[in-house]
């Protein structure tokens, strides 16, 4: 099932310049004769009902999602697991504000090999205190 | 992106230009990403990345993949 595309949508057809106020200001023809039979007064379109919200143009999005992270090296190989969460804003049909928030985690015994890596690095050898004999 | 069928995009990224570049540094990132729309409101998305770095004789291997829902409100 697909969208309609955004320029179907009420966002698109909405204009900031009232013609209806700049016609009546303007000088334009003569108004028509009296004897022409007024036409019926329109009968305004009824205002839909949205489940939630009062657009039909879905200017939102929120992705949630999971990941999967691989890391291979020369010295450590690592697998992560984590969530992907994006929330974007359409400002139009081609262009959109987006935040991202990316997390990944590692169980700790995948931990062992890349922490004693790291931790033998950190440390100096040279200022360890004396082991007892 | 538009909100409703699907969309998908391929990308490639070598950076290795000259000889002498490549043999210090060089950077390889495939990328692929879709969605597909099921309802107004709901979609799935996909996405995989691969990045291959070479720095002098030390090689970096990153692969990463997605997957998710999408809500339009």
């Amino acid at each position: 099932m697909s969208l309609p595309p955004f320029s179907d949508t009420s966002a698109a057809q909405v204009s900031l310049l009232d013609t209806a106020i700049s016609e009546s200001r303007s000088s334009g023809p003569a108004t028509p004769a009296a004897s022409e039979a007024a036409p019926a007064p329109a009968v305004p379109a009824p205002k839909p009902n949205f489940i939630y919200g009062n657009r039909d143009d879905y200017r939102w999005q929120l992705a949630i999602g999971v990941g999967f992270y691989r890391f291979q090296s020369n010295i450590i190989n690592a697998s992560l697991v984590g969530t992907n969460t994006t929330v974007s804003y359409f400002t139009n049909s081609w262009l959109a504000v987006e935040g991202n928030i990316v997390t990944r985690f590692r169980s700790r015994h995948q931990c062992q090999r890349a922490c004693e890596v790291f931790w033998r690095r950190r440390r100096n050898p040279r200022r360890r205190p004396p082991q007892p004999v | 992106m538009s909100p409703g069928g699907t969309s998908c995009w391929v990308a490639l990224t070598c950076n290795p230009k000259r000889p002498a570049t490549a043999a210090v540094l060089s950077l390889y990132k495939p990328a692929s990403a879709s969605t597909t729309a099921y309802t107004p409101v709901f979609s799935i998305r996909g996405e995989t990345d691969w990045v291959y770095t070479t720095f002098f004789n030390q090689t970096q291997n990153n692969f990463q993949a997605v997957l998710g829902g999408v809500f339009h409100f």
